[in-house]
């Protein structure tokens, strides 16, 4: 019974906290576009953090570049535990024009475990929504 | 002060009445010209490869087997810029409307196309998607009988595979048949 | 029922801890659904302070190395036990738990402790943003406790007596006390806003938004505590503005009628404002709240 109610509440609040590592900022226009009144992410209790300490999920946008690598690594392990990576738009999931870039760094999930991958670029605010809703099935 | 009273206005109503979009209670399809994911028309795909030559940063490829030829575009990659639906000569890309890709495994992301090949009529090699050889012969159809050829004379001159149709047999019928289109 | 196990339920049900969590979870819910809908969109539901509340308990709280260890555990209790105290005195309708003479100066030492406590919070972080939000509050704390404390005395003062229960009681017969003293309701209530946090003076909590402020380093259970607080916060003090200015209620449906439009005060002037810096903050406080609330205490003083 407890547990149940810890799934629920852990589903009906996940806080949010956008990593943007070295891209070209139009997956962030997007996930900014999701906070605004038109899309209205707040009714399903997503707020916006600025610090991984507060955060339930990392949304991590843009390809990983040799710099961002060990920063990218400190932020996943300032978070608590239980926590999520959710990989928004092409360029995490595989480094989408940039990947032959001398800066690339390899697809997001070599260096973190991901849990959600939404394609697209950039991907709508709703396929935003859509992802979110099928990482919340996945939490137990 | 005009100004200022349409502000207010608006957003009063917005107090009744919320500009949110109802969108995981009813679809929202996008308009016209939307560039989502790309999908194949398989019975049009006749394996070219010329999206996999134009697409930008390289997401579709393909590898060949002994009978197949398989071509993967992979989302991961796509930028979803619509090179290939504008290039492709067979009108069988297309980007349709549909933008919920997301997935729990990256493999998944994906989508493709497999095409047989068509077998060289003397040595039997594999040689052609068969797909391309039907669709190349409609295509040329009113020049070649603009010409007097006949389709079947046609289909089996370019049946043969390269190595078999420059051999000593098969060459001189393949001079006939230029110097009949130069004259 | 002997008095001490009295008194414990109390403390801890009604009107202590459950009571005034889930009536400020609920108003904490008003505030922010009015705040959406202004804004043209739908807000959360109402359990939404409570999903966050469980979901906050079940993570794990991470100390950091370059922090005082127990400083930072002890802010969060301080808050709340100061808010639970003033729970326990005030009267909501008729009675109060706990009343004696002079609860009304104890009262305002009490409400002092959840802005001394996010300052030790900020300042015991370990981080830079902690200790410049902690100065923030610090900086802010100057500019509205006087005023604060000053308004709050006016009444006693002229109902001769430094009793919460008495002056509820006297309003309760008399009238309430915002019609004899527009000027010191006035600037009280400026002074509400920087207590629970709300714009335009929330400078030291959400000012460094991008960072968060003085709770940067707090995860899980210790930042539940604080979210506890916060949301008790919105329950005690506006029945404490209720029981000095607004008439106290003869029984507890009319006193929660009157804190939620309190609430709906409070929520609008938060949301038509954007927010002030420090330095503008201050200057307020000191600038137009201070003599405020200094005219209407003459005023007591002096005609009785």
């Amino acid at each position: 019974m407890l547990k149940r109610l810890r799934s629920f509440a852990r589903r009906k609040s996940p806080w949010i906290m956008h990593v943007p590592c070295g891209g070209c900022n139009g997956c962030d226009i997007e996930i900014v576009a999701a906070l605004t009144p038109k899309y209205d992410v707040e009714r399903f209790g997503v707020l916006q953090r600025g610090t991984p300490r507060h955060a339930d999920v990392l949304l991590v946008t843009g390809i990983v570049t040799a710099q961002v690598k060990d920063r990218l690594k400190r932020i996943y392990d300032l978070t608590p535990d239980p926590k999520y990576v959710v990989a928004f738009g092409s360029c995490a999931l595989d480094g989408d024009i940039f990947r032959e870039g001398y800066g690339f760094a390899g697809p997001l999930d070599q260096i973190l475990p991901v849990s959600v991958y939404i394609p697209g670029c950039p991907p709508r605010p709703e396929a935003l929504i859509d992802g979110l809703a099928k990482l919340l099935r996945e939490i137990v | 002060m005009a100004v200022k009273r349409h502000i207010i206005l608006e957003a009063l109503r917005g107090l009744v009445n919320p500009f949110t979009t109802k969108y995981p209670k009813e679809p929202y399809i996008p308009q016209d010209g939307f560039r989502g994911a790309a999908e194949y028309d398989l019975e049009k795909c006749v394996g070219c490869g010329a999206c996999s030559q134009e697409c930008p940063p390289g997401a579709i490829t393909y590898t060949d087997t002994e009978k197949t030829r398989n071509l993967r575009l992979s989302y991961g990659i796509c930028s979803f810029c619509g090179r290939c639906e504008e290039v492709c000569p067979w009108d069988a890309v297309h980007l349709t409307k549909k933008y919920e890709l997301a997935v729990y495994d990256r493999k998944e992301a994906e989508t493709g196309v497999d095409v047989s090949f068509f077998e060289c009529t003397e040595c039997g090699r594999p040689f052609f998607p068969s797909p391309q050889m039907k669709a190349s012969i409609d295509k040329v159809a009113e020049t070649l009988a603009k010409y007097g050829i006949s389709q079947e004379e046609f289909a089996r001159l370019i049946s043969l595979c390269p190595t078999c149709s420059f051999t000593v047999d098969n060459m001189p019928e393949r001079r006939i048949f230029m110097r009949r289109l130069v004259k | 029922m002997t008095p001490s196990l009295e008194i414990l339920v109390g403390l801890l049900v009604y009107p202590g801890f459950l009571f005034s969590l889930a009536v400020g979870g609920i108003f904490y819910w008003v505030y922010r659904k009015i705040r959406a809908r202004f804004q043209a969109r739908i807000g959360p539901p109402w359990y939404q302070y409570f999903a966050d509340l469980m979901k906050l308990f079940s993570k794990e709280s991470i100390i950091p190395y370059s922090s005082k260890g127990t400083l930072m555990v002890l802010a969060p209790i301080l808050s709340l036990a100061g808010l639970l105290l003033v729970a326990a005195m005030l009267p909501i309708g008729p009675g109060s738990l706990v009343e004696f003479e002079g609860d009304l100066v104890v009262a305002l030492y009490f409400l002092a402790l959840p802005g001394l406590a996010v300052m030790i919070a900020g300042g015991s972080s370990g981080s830079p943003y902690g200790s410049v939000g902690s100065s923030r509050e610090a900086n802010l704390m100057v500019g509205y406790e006087l005023p604060f404390a000053l308004s709050a005395l006016t009444v006693g003062f002229y109902v001769k007596s430094l009793s919460l229960s008495v002056i509820a009681q006297y309003q309760v017969e008399n009238g309430a006390f915002f019609l004899k003293y527009p000027i010191a309701t006035v600037a009280f209530i400026l002074c509400l806003l920087p207590k629970i946090g709300r714009r335009p003076f929330d400078a030291p909590e959400a000012d460094t938004e991008i960072i968060a402020g003085p709770l940067t380093e707090y995860s899980g259970s210790l930042l539940g505590l604080f979210e506890v607080a916060n949301g008790v916060k919105w329950f005690v003090i506006p029945a404490f503005t209720v029981n000095l200015f607004f008439g106290g209620g003869a029984n507890p449906l009319e006193f929660l009628l009157k804190c939620l439009g309190l609430v709906l005060l409070v929520s609008i002037l938060d949301i038509i404002h954007p927010r002030y810096r420090i330095d503008q903050g201050f200057k307020f406080f000191i600038k137009w709240v201070l003599p405020l609330a200094l005219i209407d205490f003459a005023r007591s003083l002096v005609w009785p």
